[in-house]
């Protein structure tokens, strides 16, 4: 599989779509909010958010990666208009459900197709398989933190 | 050489996150095996070769209409490498890829 030449990490991140929350309400709350960066810049439309819900409804929370770790998302046809990531920490974990009730970590993602940012999936998923840097981006104290932490730990 | 390919239904290569997993899971118990993601619906049409499958839990309904002629992985979490390897480990020692 070719990554090379596809949206890294760096490309589909601005450090202003990384945000650090107390806590939301519930999931869907949970969900409006990871994209509400993608909204604000206009990379997905306002049913993008809606979708997942509706989504979710239907066939149970389909992003949960880790314990602590969600990747909301949508299919392009859902309302994505162009690819870009979002991340928001929540200081108080959010359930989605039985056994999934420790997610503080919300990776938002839209893409117009599955292909042309799977380096970014790839980095995305390293760097969620890594404990070490998982605790580290939960421990941070600032949304300046996060970014570095991802940019330095997903640039190679 | 076990041939594993991951599925999720989102379109957007989550199930490609989930391939990176399985494959680190694979590693580490010793297991060659070439690992492929696709989409739900995709995967009648790309499921000649395989062996298993490894799926959200969310598409159990999905998948199990399709009658896949192969054992189905369903799991909780799509890049949780312990519950892959828990998951995993009973199918390819039936296989007789691992004691």
């Amino acid at each position: 599989m070719a990554e090379e030449g596809t949206a890294t990490i760096e490309d589909l991140l601005k450090p202003e779509s990384v945000q650090i929350m107390d806590g939301v309400n519930d999931w869907r709350e949970a969900i409006r909010i990871s994209l509400a960066p993608l909204e604000r810049g206009g990379f997905v439309e306002t049913r993008y958010a809606e979708n997942v819900i509706a989504d979710t409804l239907e066939i149970g929370p389909y992003y949960v990666l880790t314990n602590e770790i969600a990747l909301i998302h949508a299919r392009p046809e859902e309302g994505a208009l162009k690819k870009q990531l979002a991340v928001t920490l929540l200081r108080r974990p959010v359930s989605f459900g039985e056994g999934m009730d420790s997610v503080c970590v919300l990776f938002a993602l839209s893409a117009e197709d599955p292909n042309s940012h799977i380096e970014a999936i790839r980095l995305l998923a390293n760097f969620c398989m890594d404990e070490e840097k998982v605790k580290r981006l939960i421990a941070c104290e600032s949304s300046e933190e996060i970014y570095r932490l991802l940019m330095d730990s997903t640039c190679e | 050489m076990v041939k594993i390919m991951a599925v999720c239904g989102a379109g957007l290569g989550s199930s490609f996150a989930c391939q990176m997993a399985v494959e680190q899971a694979l590693t580490a118990l010793g297991v060659k095996a070439k690992v492929s993601h696709t989409d739900t619906s995709s995967v009648s049409a790309l499921i000649g070769g395989i062996d298993i499958v490894v799926a959200g839990k969310n598409y159990q309904k999905l998948i199990e209409g399709k009658n896949l002629p192969v054992p189905v992985i369903f799991l909780d979490r799509l890049v949780d490498k312990a519950e892959i390897t828990e998951k995993l480990t009973p199918v390819l020692r039936e296989m007789g890829e691992i004691k």
